[in-house]
């Protein structure tokens, strides 16, 4: 991708039209989208993961992507915030996914890794025990129904954007993510939370 | 039991509006009777409002900046999107580590047994300190090369009967080497090849095993990797492994080199210290090396953060003109800086503090709007009137 000039930041330029742009190799185009929704984007994945610096990697990841997927983009929503978002979310379980059998490959190590993992929420929220049991019972979710439990109930996206985002069938999502409630709300119960 | 109505299913539908009017009526009518839905709405209702209000920790505008500067560097340098994390690519090289400990030290000694290289170009630059910073084992002889890591990147250094080897595993170091003399060889030896100089000043990158991108600021440099057509790289030139092609013009404009307690500092250190000093309000030091690290890290992620801090120091320590001075350059170096406000208030300070107030003025204008902030205005008080 050449560096080109930036062409003026205007608020009326499309997602669409920028990310069209980005997938011509348009430097300021790709910063544009960046500063639209880095964010929303960041957010979104720092809910699917552990670990901060992981987080960077994966929004970095997402963004450097996009020169080569934006031509996907079916530009049917007036804003590609979920559709980045759900980028984001599908890199964030990818990683967890690798994480993970690396963390089976290390065998002794894993037990300190996910130590870690479930320490991070309760410190995060110590000073309430309710976001406490929550933060751990959300780590704890599946990678599957939590990448849509977090774009449904924390980005709010509906199922239906959230199974575009993710694409996996309707359906799918809203069996996930019943189940994905029902977990959480079984934790908050186990935890003393009403 | 909240979940034995057959009905549970349209709540989800019913709120998100995807209801028909028709069932939308019936289903309110069928929650004003239906215990179990009602609290099944509830229960969703709660762990909604719970998980909203788990803690924001979202980025901080610093932060997103950072990253910000790396996609689009990466984008540019046409950088592919990397298949594992940091720490999970840690991970595996400890794995690798662990299991083939044995087959690496005999790769290693393999490795460095290569045959001799080929000649190259005579370069001439003015000898430099040697470096004190991390060679792999305390040489018996002074070394000709200057190592500056930039970041996390690991490395060695060595020198026996004339011939230096820094040998680059993994990360982005910058090199300043001396003027060989007859019978000297300076040797950069890459996981895909090598580089062989006679005194110059350049960057090499190293990213997975290969080599991703050499810049040359002075001298000359040879370029050999395995697969590749060897190339001669002059001042200026960068050779990328994406790019496939030398450009002429230089990437970043070369720079003075830095001075030597800078070149041996590593960088992540060296710009720590910095900001220890400036936190001590050790000023004038902290603003020297800040502009130490500036030079000697230009393409570091905190040489944006480093620039501006030096101005920080200097109006700190009392000189508001090395300070608007040091805000200039600033600006100059990174028109899209984050600091760039807090910046052009320090260059505009001193201006409207001689009477420049038209140069002020057009200084602060992107600011100058009907929200005008108090530093602003604080700024252009003295130019009221004239």
């Amino acid at each position: 991708m050449s560096a080109q000039p930036l062409r003026p930041r205007r608020a009326e330029i499309s997602d669409a039209e920028l990310l069209a742009d980005v997938a011509g190799g348009h430097l300021g185009a790709l910063g544009e989208l960046y500063d639209r929704y880095a964010r929303d984007v960041w957010r979104a994945v720092r809910r699917s993961l552990p670990n901060d610096a992981d987080v960077d990697d994966v929004v970095h990841a997402t963004f450097l992507n996009l020169p080569r997927i934006a031509g996907s983009y079916d530009g049917r929503a007036s804003s590609c915030r979920n559709w980045l978002c759900g980028i984001g979310v599908r890199l964030a379980m990818r990683h967890r996914r690798g994480a993970g059998r690396l963390q089976r490959m290390l065998g002794s190590f894993a037990q300190t890794l996910i130590g870690r993992k479930n320490t991070d929420p309760e410190k995060q929220a110590s000073d309430n025990q309710e976001l406490a049991v929550l933060n751990r019972a959300l780590a704890q979710l599946s990678e599957k129904k939590r990448a849509v439990f977090v774009l449904v109930e924390l980005e709010g996206l509906s199922a239906a954007e959230a199974a575009t985002a993710l694409e996996i069938p309707a359906v799918t999502a809203r069996t996930r993510l019943f189940h994905a409630r029902r977990e959480l709300q079984q934790a908050l119960e186990r935890g003393g939370v009403k | 039991m909240a979940d034995m109505c057959s009905r549970l299913w349209e709540i989800d539908p019913y709120r998100e509006g995807r209801l028909g009017a028709g069932d939308a009526r019936s289903f309110e009518r069928h929650l004003l009777a239906c215990e179990a839905c009602r609290t099944q709405v509830k229960r969703d209702e709660r762990l909604r409002e719970l998980a909203r209000a788990l803690p924001d920790d979202g980025p901080t505008a610093l932060s997103l900046r950072r990253l910000r500067t790396r996609v689009l560097r990466d984008a540019a340098a046409g950088v592919a999107p990397p298949a594992a994390s940091r720490g999970l690519r840690a991970g595996i090289a400890a794995l690798v580590v662990v299991v083939g400990a044995g087959l690496g030290v005999w790769a290693f000694a393999a490795h460095r047994a290569q045959p001799s290289l080929a000649h190259v170009t005579v370069v001439v630059t003015p000898p430099m300190a040697p470096t004190e910073g991390t060679p792999s084992a305390q040489p018996a002889e002074a070394l000709a090369g200057a190592v500056v890591p930039s970041g996390v990147a690991r490395w060695s250094q060595t020198r026996a009967r004339g011939v230096e080897q820094v040998v680059l595993d993994d990360g982005v170091l910058r090199l300043h080497v001396r003027p060989q003399v007859v019978g000297e060889r300076f040797l950069v030896m890459l996981p895909d090849g090598e580089l062989e100089v006679r005194g110059t000043t350049f960057e090499v990158s190293v990213e997975e095993g290969a080599t991703t991108r050499v810049h040359v600021d002075e001298g000359v440099v040879d370029v050999r990797l395995r697969g590749r057509e060897p190339r001669r790289l002059g001042a200026g030139e960068t050779w990328s492994a994406t790019a496939l092609a030398a450009s002429s013009s230089p990437t970043h404009a070369v720079r003075p080199r830095p001075s030597a307690s800078a070149a041996v500092a590593d960088g992540g250190t060296a710009y720590a210290t910095a900001i220890r000093l400036l936190r001590d309000g050790r000023n004038d030091e902290a603003a020297s090396a800040l502009h130490a690290f500036v030079l000697s890290q230009p393409g570091a992620a905190q040489a944006e953060d480093a620039s501006f801090l030096e101005a920080v120091a200097l109006a700190r320590a009392g000189r508001s003109d090395a300070a608007a001075l040091a805000a200039e350059h600033h600006l100059a170096s990174f028109p899209a800086s984050f600091h760039r406000r807090e910046a052009a208030i320090l260059v505009a300070r001193a201006a409207a503090q001689r009477g420049a107030c038209e140069k002020a003025r057009t200084l602060l204008a992107p600011w100058m709007g009907q929200n005008q902030d108090a530093d602003v205005q604080a700024t252009l008080r003295a130019c009221e009137g004239r």
